[in-house]
């Protein structure tokens, strides 16, 4: 794990799902998405995909201006992960919930994003995603919201990491986010520097450890089997929950 | 368990995580997620709540077994017999 410092810059964004959002990406997608887009047969889903890939590529353009021109190919891996093709140094992700879609862009860092409605119940508190541990905490089943942070936290340190452990969702472990289970101290975790829109509001920094038994490139594991990805947790406009993770380090997809 | 006592295990799930689900129209071969448009909260919720109905335990490996209403009841009649045996 590196010690404290300048940490990468991340830039996210967020946009509302509506038809008329929809409308306005839609005219801004290359042949490709249009065609994927006109592949998809719900008009909701239909609604999502399009507003989330103009947000990517407009978040892109924000963060990288020379490539707003090029309109690079946003590809799917088969684990579901969108990266562009020719510029890899540039890594992205994308959520969308119900009325909202954000989307995250680094230099050189793998990111992970994740938004849901702040008043959705979180997932049942069970052995399927915590761990004993995490079902122990006192509140563990009265805490919705302390349930959702988790939850957000956990998926968007799996998309920065792009693989999982045999262990299972599960074994990831959320440090921070919640008053019962504190950071660890500020000169164990690389802080990114995130640039967030200006209807966020940052509430909580903390860390999910990730269990790994290789790496997608191949190479790996990590000598302690866990990859460590600094979460930043915010509200946003005070209807959604947004977490960022920031995979720090000498890997790479 | 009768595979359409299953079914109804299932469905009955789904109606609660989906309360739009029409059980006459929902494709036996279609994608769950797709049909529905559930993500994968929702997707951890009808496991959970699988799990907890008929007492087994399903592995996060074999969440893509579970992905069609079809898939769902052949994989989950494999695991309460094994449960039973």
């Amino acid at each position: 794990m590196s010690g404290p410092g300048p940490g990468p810059v991340v830039r996210w964004r967020v946009a509302a799902v509506t038809g008329a959002a929809a409308v306005a990406g839609h005219a801004s997608l290359p042949p490709d998405e249009r065609g994927r887009a006109a592949n998809i047969p719900r008009p909701d889903a239909w609604q999502r995909f399009v507003v989330g890939r103009a947000l990517l590529r407009c978040t892109i353009a924000e963060h990288r201006p020379e490539l707003a021109d090029a309109r690079p190919v946003i590809a799917v891996a088969t684990s579901g992960r969108p990266y562009l093709d020719v510029h890899t140094e540039v890594e992205i992700s994308l959520a969308h919930t119900h009325g909202l879609a954000a989307a995250v862009v680094a230099d050189g860092a793998p990111v992970g994003i994740d938004v849901e409605p702040l008043h959705r119940p979180p997932p049942t508190p069970s052995g399927q995603w915590l761990s004993d541990r995490a079902q122990a905490w006192p509140d563990a089943t009265t805490d919705p919201a302390g349930l959702l942070r988790r939850w957000v936290a956990k998926e968007a340190g799996l998309k920065a990491c792009d693989h999982l452990g045999p262990a299972g969702l599960a074994a990831i472990e959320v440090h921070g986010g919640d008053a019962h289970d504190p950071p660890p101290s500020a000169t164990s975790v690389p802080t990114p520097h995130v640039d967030a829109p200006a209807v966020a509001v940052e509430i909580a920094r903390g860390h999910v450890t990730v269990p790994v038994d290789r790496f997608p490139d191949g190479s790996g594991p990590p000598p302690d089997g866990r990859v460590v990805v600094p979460v930043v947790w915010y509200e946003v406009g005070g209807s959604h929950l947004v977490a960022v993770a920031v995979r720090v380090g000498a890997w790479r997809r | 368990m009768t595979t359409d006592e299953l079914r109804d295990v299932v469905l009955d799930a789904l109606t609660r995580i989906a309360p739009e689900t029409d059980p006459a129209t929902l494709g036996p071969g279609e994608d769950l997620r797709d049909e529905l448009d559930l993500d994968s909260m929702d997707e951890l919720n009808l496991i959970t709540a699988l799990c907890q109905r008929l007492r087994i335990d399903i592995p996060e490996g074999d969440y893509p077994q579970l992905r069609t209403l079809d898939g769902a009841v052949a994989y989950l009649e494999r695991r309460v017999s094994a449960a039973t045996a």
